[in-house]
């Protein structure tokens, strides 16, 4: 079997945007500019990056929940060779959506309040008519009991449940078709903190019994650093760093990576934090500087870097798109 | 009542009169909120760190009233201004409001008109608060769009909010709050919706800018992080109760009440727990309406005391001058 889940290739995704009356689109904003990854089978895959530098719409590319521009998004599954899904005709991809899930950032919005806590995890395993109704039951109970939800739940409607509930019972659907891979976009940002924790340790539990694999979008660097095996650092559409996480938070190379890291609030009054400030506004990208991205707001860049973009270097599994990369020696965040 | 304090709050309740019932939203808090001094207030959604600060402004709506207690305002130390008292329409009372008093909220959008610029905003505050005519009032709102780190504030100042990135929003709220001097500033959840690392940046913009004004901040998040890096002491709050108060030392060092116990484990902190389990709090927050006698906490602490927590409310236990928590386990240890 391949060691990686997912391999992402050169992917990109443009949207137009229309201007004038005439409502001809003769600019984009590169959302995902060229980005290139691999998801190993079992791990978690943290992404990070400000807002607006493209994750939600990464992870809505690699479910081909929406058409890229250009790219190639290789998934190895279990039981089959690779698939290119971005091949598959419609009738196709329907057959292995229920192999890739993804878990929504607002719990709120994203369940149907007409329909039962039943039907909603059951909804897919449905459509897909190979079960069933007995069968069906019989995995969502399973299911709901994973993510600890009573029985007596089931029967219920969605506004009747709090927000780590309602998150549960996001989790559940996603899960009840036994999918290998899940992106998880934001999944435990709106929660409380109490709730939070809780939440992070399902999806942590489920992973274990069922085997799957992660994509982990957040904002939150700590959570991230807490779920994660590895890293990724998106800044304005690209990749700026990937690394695993230890030895992303030991030695960051990324200047983006290390500001971002020094902006983190600890929560200990006594290690009060020394934020780098990054100085200008976070660039349009309608509209991209030249040369390196973050170049107007780096305080290492150089003359090359205004001119020349970066290519994303390899040294061992640590990857980073910056010119001045070996030379840095940026700020350790912790050592673990 | 002790030189330092410029703000005390005394057994404050708020309730909401609704259909449904009585919602007490806030009941009986009291602190102090000393000069020049940050005090932060912590606490999961629905805990009535919002309504405790409307109360301050007098700026709830109207299924909310007052219940019990006192807000009173020590701008002058001999004859403090009972703000919990001042009649709806008091000239008193939109002093404090628009000059002692201010706020910045979370969303900055809803903070501006969309009609109007950011400096015709600016302006009129200030000509209505203060003495200045209306090129003093440009010349300062300038003067303070530059002090809060936004570029060309010649220029800025003619814009409308919608025109600034979400960061440069939340700076000119801030030159908007402090351009009349206030003495005391609310900040709710001020950085939430931002970037950690422009979240950083209005951090130590808030910090400055206290050194500058000499202002006292009460800082409102659920945020534990921001709470140790910005506040002096901290009440943290649960379902419209302090459960706990101390300096920020005593609350991450030596935390006792149960709930704040429990919060400081639930959250993930980087480089201790690399891939074990967190710490999650059992049970959830009960809704506003489940009234329970007792310790509110006590559906879901693990130490509660059977037929006391669940029956009456704990009396206050003092580690220290600044340290107090409610709990009847910590009481109980004492003996
Ligand atoms: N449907 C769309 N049409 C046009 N532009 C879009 C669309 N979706 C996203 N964008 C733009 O693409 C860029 C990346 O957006 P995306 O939502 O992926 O960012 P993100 O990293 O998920 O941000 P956040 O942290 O705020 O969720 C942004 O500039 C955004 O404005
Ligand atoms: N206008 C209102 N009408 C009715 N109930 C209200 C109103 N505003 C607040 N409440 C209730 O009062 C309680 C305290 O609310 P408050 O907004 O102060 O919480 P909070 O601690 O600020 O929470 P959050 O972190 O979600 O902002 C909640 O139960 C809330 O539902
Ligand atoms: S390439 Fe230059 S501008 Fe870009 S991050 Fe590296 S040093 Fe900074
Ligand atoms: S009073 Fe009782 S229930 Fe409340 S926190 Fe203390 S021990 Fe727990
Ligand atoms: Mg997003
Ligand atoms: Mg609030």
């Amino acid at each position: 079997m391949e060691d990686n889940i997912l391999v992402v290739k050169n992917l990109s995704k443009e949207f137009p945007i229309y201007k004038g009356f005439l409502r001809r689109s003769n600019m984009s904003v590169k959302a995902v500019n060229n980005v290139s990854f691999e998801i190993r089978r079992g791990e978690t895959l943290g992404l990070v990056g400000e807002s607006g530098s493209g994750k939600t719409t990464l992870g809505r590319l690699v479910l081909r929940a929406m058409e890229p521009t250009a790219g190639e998004i290789v998934y190895n599954f279990a039981d089959e060779k690779s698939v290119d899904i971005l091949k598959l005709k419609k009738k196709q991809l329907y057959k292995i959506r229920s192999k890739i899930q993804m878990v929504f950032q607002d719990p709120y919005s994203s369940l149907n309040p007409r329909m039962t806590v039943r039907d909603i995890i059951a909804e897919t395993l449905v459509a897909n008519k190979t079960m069933s109704r007995s069968e069906i039951d019989n995995r969502v109970r399973e299911i709901a009991d994973l993510c600890k939800l009573n029985l007596e739940h089931l029967r219920r409607f969605p506004h009747a449940f709090s927000g780590g509930q309602r998150q549960r019972i996001g989790i559940a659907r996603a899960l009840a078709v036994n999918p290998e891979f899940v992106v998880c976009d934001e999944s435990v940002s709106a929660l409380d903190v109490s709730v939070q924790a809780e939440i992070i340790n399902l999806f942590k539990e489920l992973q274990v019994i069922k085997d799957i694999t992660y994509l982990f979008i957040a904002h939150d660097l700590s959570i991230v650093e807490h779920i994660s095996d590895r890293i990724i650092v998106m800044y304005l559409g690209q990749i700026v760093e990937e690394a695993d996480k230890k030895t992303l938070f030991e030695n960051p190379m990324h200047p983006y990576t290390e500001a971002l890291m020094s902006a983190i609030p600890e929560p200990d009054p006594l290690r009060k934090m020394a934020p780098i400030f990054l100085e200008g506004e976070i660039p349009n990208p309608i509209n991209p500087p030249t040369g390196c991205y973050f170049h107007p707001r780096c305080h290492y860049a150089t003359e090359r870097c205004k001119k020349e973009m970066p290519c994303r270097r390899c040294f061992g599994n640590h990857k980073v798109a910056c010119h001045r990369a070996e030379e840095l020696h940026l700020k350790q965040y912790i050592k673990y | 009542m002790d030189k330092k304090t410029l703000l005390e709050v005394k057994d404050l309740s708020v309730y909401f009169n609704l259909r449904e019932g009585v919602l007490k939203a806030v009941d009986g808090v009291s602190f102090n909120v000393d000069k020049n001094s940050t005090v932060g207030i912590v606490g999961e959604s629905g805990s009535g760190k919002s309504v405790t600060a409307q109360a301050f402004m007098r700026i709830l709506p109207d299924t909310a009233e007052i219940k019990t207690g006192e807000i009173n305002y020590y701008k002058d130390p001999d004859n403090p201004i009972k703000i919990h008292a001042l009649p709806d329409k008091s000239p008193i009372l939109s002093n404090i409001r628009g000059k002692e008093i201010s706020m910045i909220f979370q969303e900055p959008m809803s903070a501006f008109s969309p009609l109007h610029t950011i400096g015709h905003q600016m302006i009129e505050c200030l000509m209505l608060h203060t003495p200045m005519t209306k090129q003093e009032a440009r010349e300062r709102s300038i003067e303070m769009l530059a002090k809060v780190g936004i570029s060309n504030p010649d220029k800025r100042v003619d814009q409308y909010s919608f025109e600034l990135s979400g960061g440069m929003r939340q700076r000119a709220m801030i030159a908007i709050a402090l351009s009349t001097n206030p003495s005391i500033v609310i900040a709710d959840e001020p950085t939430t919706s931002l970037d950690v690392t422009i979240q950083a940046q209005i951090l130590k913009l808030m910090k400055d800018m206290q050194q500058e004004f000499n202002m006292s901040i009460i800082f409102i998040t659920h945020n534990l992080g921001v709470i140790a890096q910005m506040a002096d002491t901290i009440q943290i709050m649960y379902l419209g109760k302090i459960m706990e108060s101390g300096t920020a030392e005593e609350i991450f060092y030596e935390p006792r009440h149960p709930y704040t116990i429990n919060l400081l484990k639930a959250i993930p902190k980087i480089g201790s727990n690399t891939g074990g389990k967190l710490e999650a709090i059992p049970g959830q927050i009960p809704g506003p309406f489940d009234i329970q006698k007792g310790c509110k906490f006590c559906t879901r602490c693990p130490s509660a005391i059977k037929g006391l927590c669940d029956q009456r409310s704990p009396e206050i236990k003092k580690y220290s001058e600044t340290h107090s928590v409610f709990c009847w386990k910590c009481l109980e240890q004492e003996k």
